[in-house]
């Protein structure tokens, strides 16, 4: 079984809330002790949690959406809405966990008004381009994997990279994508098989 | 006759998702039979590798000033009756008001806003500033369209000046950008459509704001700080039009 929802960038020691310091990054402030002081109306503290959080969610943007330009402008996106509605998170689950749940629903809110629009077919050139902008964005990553998720139908690519690269529980994303359980699992099923099959090409 | 494990059974025991004597069961089942042993650890191995996989991307740089500007032009423009007030070392202090249902305080230096908006479109539109940024290629291009675009390496100043002469200036360099798209790659010249109607976007909340807030500084710098970026892609793009044409 792999679980490694962890997040050991968020494991930097700790500070006391409020205090007026200089936010930094070498302050070892915690990413929820910055989220209580961006709460409380310090904007230096939220692009703090911007820098520390950024990558792990244009990580997510980008795969999700298989594309480098728009995983920018949804991920700008998703910080402006976590932004605004920064004062709804109580701390129930930990910051990051919110923050992705509410960039998976930026970016799959998007996606069906496009999906409205039009049909989006992934061409060889797409997945050309897409390999290209991945190994920049990740050096040392698997170009023929990325390739093949990105190649995946958008629900069963989102819960793939989900589950099984980012490393959500089943529970969770089904609460993140506000599908069933059942229909998750058999998502994660139908991705798996797909890559396999997409690699043995 | 051998049952073999269906798909399901494979997955929910690679996933943990099964009850400690179902999953026992399927695995003395996988010791005894090649085949199902052979599908699972291919399994096994997908997943092994989906999760070796970077969960972190470096994120193209330059966002940030795109989200700081996007927070500071929604705060500014839901700011009917925005109370603005001078803070310490050059600070503006925004106090918002009751519309969004918050009452806190928001302080952003001048210098931080009118950064931002400057950035928030260049960086809002993705790789378009990149785009339009490569250097020019070494054919020359005509010398009428190079003058043209010349005489607006000063027009990011008339946004200063007044409406009439960022409309003036506006319109021609528009002009020439639209007589010019084809040479364009489509994508670029979908990436800087996108981009100028982000500028447009902004510049129509800002004006927004000031008719109801018509005194307040910080819109009217934000206001020219749009206009200008307004032109400096407008003139981006004419420039690469020239280097391509």
């Amino acid at each position: 079984m792999i679980e490694r929802n962890d997040d050991d960038r968020e494991d930097m020691g700790s500070a006391a809330a409020g205090t007026e310091e200089p936010v930094t990054a070498s302050s070892a402030q915690t990413v929820e002790i910055l989220v209580r002081r961006a709460q409380s109306g310090d904007p230096r503290a939220f692009e703090e949690v911007y820098r520390r959080t950024a990558d792990r969610v244009y990580a997510l943007c980008l795969r999700m959406c298989a594309d480098g330009e728009e995983a920018a402008e949804l991920m700008q996106d998703a910080y402006v809405r976590a932004w605004e509605r920064l004062e709804s998170f109580r701390g129930d689950s930990r910051f990051t966990t919110w923050l992705h749940r509410l960039t998976v629903n930026v970016v799959l809110q998007s996606r069906r008004k496009k999906g409205r629009r039009r049909a989006r077919e992934v061409t060889d050139v797409d997945l050309e381009r897409y390999g290209r902008t991945a190994v920049a964005a990740m050096p040392g990553t698997r170009v023929d994997l990325e390739r093949a998720i990105a190649a995946l139908p958008e629900k069963a690519r989102a819960v793939l990279v989900l589950r099984d690269v980012q490393g959500y529980r089943y529970d969770e994303i089904a609460d993140m994508t506000g599908v069933s359980l059942g229909t998750v699992k058999a998502q994660i099923h139908r991705a798996r098989k797909l890559v396999q099959e997409a690699l043995e090409r | 006759m051998i049952h073999h494990l269906s798909t399901e059974q494979l997955h929910d025991l690679l996933d943990g998702q099964l009850p400690p004597d179902e999953g026992a069961r399927l695995r003395a089942h996988l010791a005894g039979c090649p085949a199902c042993l052979e599908s699972y650890e291919a399994l096994r191995g997908l997943v092994g590798e989906l999760a070796g996989l970077p969960r972190d991307a470096r994120a193209p740089g330059g966002l940030w000033a795109g989200i700081e500007a996007r927070i500071a032009t929604r705060e500014g423009a839901s700011g009917a009756g925005t109370q603005m007030s001078s803070g310490p070392e050059g600070t503006t202090v925004l106090s918002l008001g009751e519309a969004r249902g918050r009452r806190r305080r928001f302080a952003f230096t001048m210098p931080q806003l009118a950064a931002a908006a400057l950035v928030v479109a260049l960086v809002s539109g993705g790789g378009m500033w990149m785009a339009l940024s490569r250097p020019a290629g070494s054919g020359a291009g005509p010398v009428a369209t190079a003058q043209r675009v010349d005489r607006f390496g000063s027009a990011a100043r008339m946004a200063a000046s007044g409406d009439a002469a960022y409309d003036q200036a506006l319109l021609q360099l528009q002009t020439l950008v639209d007589q010019g798209r084809s040479v364009l790659a489509p994508e670029t010249v979908k990436t800087l459509d996108r981009s100028l109607r982000t500028i447009d976007d902004a510049i129509a909340q800002i004006r927004e704001a000031l008719a109801k807030d018509p005194s307040s500084q910080l819109l009217n710098r934000m206001l020219i700080n749009q206009q200008r970026t307004k032109l400096r892609v407008l003139k981006q793009a004419a420039t690469a039009m020239q280097a391509r044409s």
